[in-house]
């Protein structure tokens, strides 16, 4: 049998779907839209059926997509029995869909669920009156008491084996009036304000306490800054507390997927190809997977104690205007903030995002604020080009980022996302304490999510080109990654960036880039590997006798010795010019610096390009799963191409003053941008979701 | 009903009632709002604007409502109680 569970938004649909089918449940699509479809089957001693979610909505209409999802699927005949959740604290708007519903002539149990929050605001109903008045079996329950999944099965078994009667006659039918939709709503409303007259007591305002808080949080003059200061915290603890986790997780998962993978394969005779494919190929991909849980952990958990303190939502109407001018609700405040800490739980903060739209705009945004993985780049290159300005150079790094994110919000804006937002409708919460359990929670949840979106892109990804760094063009295995395939394709393209003034004998800087595929830090470690010509001082490393619990105790001392780091950033949330940077490699800079011609535009340039080019490969996976393949491609070609174009007119206009390269690079940006349109209006991938 | 007005230029903690919606008012908007229970006749109090003056929050039919600017003023209502 099946199934559906039908509600308002926010009415605690998902927590009875949960309940029902302990959580099991496989996402589909519904046919010809991107909206989710969730499944689960309810397995118990009472009744085996399929449960299909419909999309939260307050109304059967045809306006939105949400709503023509769950009108059509009601209307296929596939659903036998329908669940309709009630939030008990708001039955008033909350029976407007149940009207609605009964029209559609499905057996139904209403489920008044959150009764015991209402009993708390002072509401109390009538579930026997409500049954009556509505002519459909009625149950209150609270969905985080035991024996609620019993009370709920028992009542539809009860329900299945009755006939239903639905005591409200359809509304009139009303044609030719200038007003019909208003009669319609009017004469519905009116009998639900019947119904609840009979059977409701109403309460007190909830809302009071939460109210006072409000004054000052949401303040005329204090909102706005609370917002800031309140963001900052924020992201600071998530960056640098995950931050504290990263090079542990680097070093152990390396150690056992990577190091400790060659070592067995090796003492048991694999070929080296092999080894190389599993070692350096899928085990790097582990590893560099791994390296993204602390930060999506501690970026999902502060967030979400913020969100279930009631101040997320509080926040996204205090910036609603500001974010409004991109083209955005103010939600989308969130995956913005969080890609200065890394794209990936940014990207997957889009999830939260209810339109189409607005995902697709923010996953096209995010990629160019700055993340953290870029400002070790950014700081190596600027502190050996620009040493004294070396931080207003990397200020302004993030600023063109954010001018770029807002330029393409605002060009997506203009022309493909013409006209206005869907309607903002949103409820603030009352104010709670954080709950430290949900919110830890969640964040595994995230990475349990990451780990299984992710890995099926990551992997063989990484595993590829991980192959590519250590097979050379010849086909030879575990070669140095001087002569690798990669480093081969990477000295090939050189020339491509001689208009932003790389000379072809710094192939360094491109193999770079192609490293920077995996992660944008890696930059750095592959400039250092090249510039210092140490290839004698790695192999020797490498030849070291494998031993894991060394690389365990690095690890765990990685976590101690970023604790002390911690101390310092408190003032400096970019940690921005840390002196034993250029202390250490000292010469390194020295090659560095003669390969860049001793250029400091050239190095602009170059971080330009390091801003702006292909996302890392975690970032392309996850963002496929939310928008798919073709507009991932197109963001990354889009972005890629405007780098490209900005690093040229940068250096040509500082240095180079050659008006053909950038009368070039100007041509090819706005045939980008009018390329990307074009796409946008002509393949239909960007629409979805506009009310 | 030439004296009404919209619904976002109520004062920060007035009640008014609502009289209907502006004639080039959208389908997709009017239908969601009727369903919010916007409907003519309720009864809704002005709590709170964002910092910016957009959005605003109202409530009726014992429950809170974010709306926009935009939103808000399609929505006429009955000239406000002195």
């Amino acid at each position: 049998m099946i199934i559906a569970i039908a509600g308002n938004p926010n009415c605690g649909k998902s927590t009875i779907f949960n309940l029902l089918t302990g959580g099991r449940q496989r996402v589909g699509n519904w046919p010809g839209v991107t909206v989710d479809k969730k499944m689960g089957e309810i397995k118990h001693k009472m009744l085996n059926a399929t449960l299909v979610d419909l999309p939260g909505t307050y109304d059967l209409g045809t306006w939105s997509q949400d709503e023509r999802v769950a009108r059509d699927y009601l209307f296929s005949g596939e659903p036998q029995f329908l669940i309709n959740v009630i939030d008990s604290t708001n039955i008033e708007r909350n029976l407007y869909l149940t009207t609605i519903l009964q029209e559609r002539g499905i057996k139904t149990l209403v489920v008044l669920n959150m009764i015991d929050v209402a009993k708390k605001n002072g509401i109390s109903i009538n579930a026997e009156q409500l049954e009556k008045e509505l002519g459909t079996p009625v149950i209150a329950v609270s969905a985080l008491q035991a024996g609620c999944k019993n009370k709920i099965m028992s009542k539809i078994a009860e329900a299945l084996s009755q006939e239903q009667k639905p005591t409200l006659p359809p509304p009139p039918v009303i044609e030719n009036e200038e007003d019909k939709d208003e009669i319609i709503a009017e004469w519905r409303y009116k009998r639900i304000e019947d119904i609840v007259a009979k059977s409701v007591a109403k309460g007190i305002s909830p809302y009071k306490a939460s109210d006072r808080i409000d004054t000052f949080i949401m303040g005329k003059y204090t909102g706005l800054p609370i917002f800031l200061f309140a963001m900052y915290l924020l992201f600071w603890l998530a960056v640098h507390v995950g931050g504290v986790f990263i090079d542990f997780f680097d070093i152990v998962f390396g150690a056992i997927f990577v190091d400790g993978a060659r070592y067995i394969l090796t003492s048991i005779n694999v070929p080296e190809s092999i080894v190389s494919i599993l070692a350096d190929g899928v085990g790097s991909g582990i590893q560099a997977l791994s390296t993204f849980f602390p930060i999506i952990f501690s970026l999902f958990f502060f967030m979400g104690l913020l969100e279930n303190s009631g101040y997320i939502a509080r926040a996204a109407f205090v910036v609603d205007r500001i974010m409004r001018a991109m083209g955005l609700p103010g939600k989308a405040f969130i995956p913005m903030l969080m890609g200065f800490g890394c794209s990936v739980p940014a990207i997957m903060a889009t999830r939260s995002l209810e339109n189409k739209r607005d995902k697709i705009l923010s996953v096209f945004m995010v990629p160019f604020m700055s993340c953290g993985a870029r400002l070790p780049v950014y700081i190596v290159i600027t502190s050996a080009f620009f040493s004294h300005y070396a931080q207003n150079m990397i200020f302004a790094l993030y600023i063109i980022g954010i001018l770029l994110a807002i330029a393409t919000g605002l060009l997506l804006k203009g022309t493909v996302y013409k006209g206005h937002l869907a309607p903002f409708v949103m409820e603030l919460p009352q104010y709670h304490r954080p709950k430290i359990g949900a919110a830890a929670q969640n964040a595994f949840f995230r990475i349990k999510a990451f780990i299984k979106k992710a890995s099926r892109i990551l992997i063989p990804i990484m595993a590829i080109l991980g192959v590519l760094n250590s097979v050379s063009i010849t086909g030879e295995f575990g070669v140095s990654k001087e002569d690798s395939v990669l480093s081969t394709a990477g000295k090939i393209v050189t020339p491509v960036f001689l208009p932003m003034g790389i000379s072809e004998n710094n192939w360094q800087a491109s193999v770079s880039l192609f490293s920077g595929l995996f992660a944008k830090e890696s930059i750095v470690g592959v400039m250092n590997t090249l510039y210092s010509q140490d290839a004698a001082a790695t192999k020797e490393e490498t030849e070291n006798e494998f031993s894991i619990t060394e690389k365990f105790k690095e690890a765990v001392a990685s976590i101690a010795d970023n604790i002390k780091e911690l101390g310092k950033k408190i003032t400096n949330p970019l940690s921005l010019g840390e002196p034993e940077i250029v202390a250490e490699s000292a010469s390194m800079f020295e090659q560095m610096k003669k390969a860049f011609n001793n250029s400091s535009a050239t190095a602009f340039a170059f971080l330009i390009f390091v801003l702006l080019y292909v996302p890392c490969v975690s970032a392309v996976s996850v963002a496929m799963k939310e928008v798919g393949f073709a507009l991932v491609a197109l963001q990354s070609l889009y972005s890629t191409m405007l780098g490209w174009c900005l690093a040229v007119i940068v250096y040509q206009a500082a240095e180079g003053h050659s008006l053909p390269f950038i009368a070039m690079a100007a041509l090819i940006m706005l045939a980008t941008v009018f390329g990307v349109i074009l796409y946008a209006k002509k393949s239909g991938r960007f629409e979805g979701g506009m009310a | 009903m030439s004296q009404s007005q919209s619904l976002s230029s109520l004062e920060l903690g007035r009640k008014t009632r609502i009289a209907g919606y502006m004639k080039n008012c959208k389908s997709s908007y009017k239908m969601k709002l009727l369903a919010l229970g916007l409907t003519r006749g309720t009864e809704v109090l002005k709590i709170k604007t964002a910092p910016l003056g957009d959005p605003m929050e109202i409530e009726l039919r014992g429950y809170r409502l974010s709306l926009r600017k935009d939103e808000a003023d399609v929505v006429l209502i009955e000239k406000e109680k002195q």
